[in-house]
């Protein structure tokens, strides 16, 4: 597998792919530092912290991957070369692996391109972490463990359909739908036990406590919270909301998707006609 | 008699249709064999197949006696090479990029050969060209230097001199025959161009409707293609009654021209026409070509 991850890397560096994503990522990063230099920002908190800079990573990071996966690994099925690869006796699960190998370790270096500049800038305009190191490395853990489980996904999809034009479509609708589900799923959970309501048999309708009719509780809380956990997208969707308290959690189902999907792949790809 | 392709029985199913019929196969170690076929009978599929692109639905093939379900096949394979359809390239990195990736995924210790391989299909001034540039004669030989970037000792090649230009054809036969005698390569080569392929295959075999109808060499190829005598006349009918009255065989061929096989007394014929008033137009000595060997054969097959 050697020899296919290095033909990979050669392929990506030849590319202008992995450096056009590098670049974006480094911009939002430098706009993200910008927006929240500006006075606006400061009309609605009294201080930022660096954290807050870094926060949209988790959202940036599969949109950037849906869109590096399926034109990286498309381009391999566009230009058909991955029959080159076939007709030398590269076995399918050695190519799949690599390829998946090679969108990961591109993921983690898009992600380099928005912390370099996000701390190189927004260090001396925010300061330091004001969270411990052990929160910050936890998220860091989280963030890579869920970018795993992105790239699994996406490489799943890539490596099963050839073009890559539904490839992208597929992916990026995948992402944006399953957060938006996912944000609706959140706002169930963060429904109050209690709201405070019009107690209208009373003439001055005074504002009562009661029972939120819209709070879940039992087994749908359970399984409502299980699916925003286990869902890379649920879990992105809780980070920005900063609703995280399962913070410590996430990286398990991260792994079980990665493990999961890729092993999928693996099967119906060593059954896949190429044509 | 040592064979670098077996086939036996090979079928290939998509939903319905059966783009491999029970097709059997030999190709000798050291051939130049010529696959023959019209758009649709099964050409690339067994290619795909043999490539290991896709599975067969039944039967099954080997490759130096090694058979496709066995877990040694991938050591075998790296002992081929392979155009299949349009040529596998990088567009956006040069020629030398391209055979560098290639090298990798080979597992070759060095750049060793990239030099001798490009000037090999006459690309050594645009090594450093990127693919997109190329034109389609120069994507060709790109993907052929690709598929002999393993020191292959069998070599498929499907329809490689569509679209080529006639210099472009040339010089691809002459490379391929070099390859073949310099290397001992065996080579499957797929072609609508007869012509082309005539000049260069020691063997072929025609495939119709997914099975192979007829293998032969070409010294056989040519010991049973016939000479005839062509002739073009003013009136087809009153041809056709003098050919018959002389027990004859010919073939019509169009309106008022007709082969005449066998031996036959052309004076004879001549005179019996001339007292029906019937005019000859021009008269040639002929030999059967590939072409009309095949379309012989696959006309014979199709009134089976």
């Amino acid at each position: 597998m050697t020899n296919l991850l290095l033909s990979n890397f050669l392929r990506l560096l030849k590319s202008k792919l992995l450096w056009v994503t590098f670049s974006l990522m480094a911009l939002f990063a430098a706009l993200m530092c910008i927006w929240q230099y500006t006075p606006y920002s400061f009309l609605y908190a009294s201080s930022i912290d660096l954290e807050e800079i870094f926060l949209p990573i988790f959202l940036l990071i599969p949109v950037m991957l849906a869109y590096f996966v399926s034109l990286y690994i498309g381009a391999d099925y566009d230009y058909g070369t991955i029959k080159n690869k076939l007709i030398v006796g590269c076995s399918r699960v050695k190519i799949y692996l690599a390829n998946f190998i090679t969108c990961a370790v591109s993921g983690i270096f898009i992600l380099l391109g928005y912390a370099i500049v996000a701390f190189t800038a927004g260090v001396p305009l925010f300061g330091f972490f004001s969270s411990d190191a052990k929160t910050i490395m936890l998220y860091l853990f989280v963030e890579i463990c869920m970018m795993l489980s992105f790239t699994a996904l996406f490489t799943l999809i890539a490596m099963l359909n050839q073009n890559k034009g539904t490839v992208m479509a597929i992916t990026l609708i995948s992402v944006f739908a399953t957060l938006i589900f996912s944000l609706y799923m959140l706002s169930m959970l963060e429904e109050p036990k209690y709201v405070y309501m019009p107690d209208y048999s009373d003439e001055f309708l005074p504002l009562i406590e009661r029972p939120n009719p819209d709070y879940l509780s039992g087994v749908p809380r359970i399984i409502c919270q299980f699916v925003i956990d286990f869902m890379p997208t649920g879990q992105v969707s809780q980070i920005l909301s900063e609703a995280d308290e399962h913070l410590w959690i996430m990286p398990f189902y991260s792994l079980i998707i990665t493990f999961a999907s890729t092993a999928a792949g693996v099967f119906f790809f060593k059954k896949k006609d190429i044509k | 008699m040592e064979y670098a392709l077996t086939a036996d029985n090979l079928c290939k199913r998509y939903g319905r249709f059966n783009a491999l019929n029970n097709l059997s196969m030999r190709v000798e170690k050291g051939a130049i064999y010529g696959l023959v076929g019209k758009n649709g009978s099964g050409k690339t599929t067994l290619i795909r197949l043999i490539c290991g692109l896709q599975r067969p639905t039944l039967g099954q093939y080997s490759i130096y006696g090694e058979k496709n379900t066995s877990s040694k096949i991938s050591y075998v394979r790296h002992r081929m090479g392979a155009v299949i359809e349009s040529p596998s390239i990088f567009l956006n990195m040069t020629a030398r990029d391209n055979l560098k990736h290639q090298y990798y995924v080979l597992g070759r210790p060095s750049f060793d050969g990239i030099d001798e391989l490009l000037q090999l299909v006459g690309l050594e001034k645009e090594s450093n060209k990127k693919a997109q540039h190329f034109s389609l004669g120069m994507r060709q030989r790109l993907g052929i230097a690709l598929a002999l970037a393993g020191d292959p000792d069998f070599l498929l090649l499907d329809e490689p001199i569509n679209g080529i230009d006639p210099q472009g054809i040339v010089q691809i036969r002459e490379l391929l025959i070099k390859l073949n005698k310099e290397r001992q390569m065996t080579i499957l080569i797929s072609s609508h161009i007869l012509g082309e392929l005539s000049k260069m295959a020691t063997h072929y075999g025609f495939i119709e409707k997914g099975s192979i109808i007829k293998e032969v060499s070409a010294d056989d190829l040519e010991r049973s293609c016939r000479k005839c005598m062509r002739i073009s006349v003013s009136d087809i009918p009153t041809l056709i009654r003098v050919l018959d009255l002389n027990s004859a065989e010919y073939r019509i061929v169009s309106e008022n021209t007709a082969d005449i096989y066998g031996k036959y007394n052309i004076a004879e014929i001549v005179l019996m026409l001339s007292k029906e008033n019937c005019d000859i137009i021009s008269l040639s000595e002929r030999d059967e070509t590939l072409e009309s060997y095949y379309i012989n054969l696959v006309g014979g097959a199709k009134n089976d």
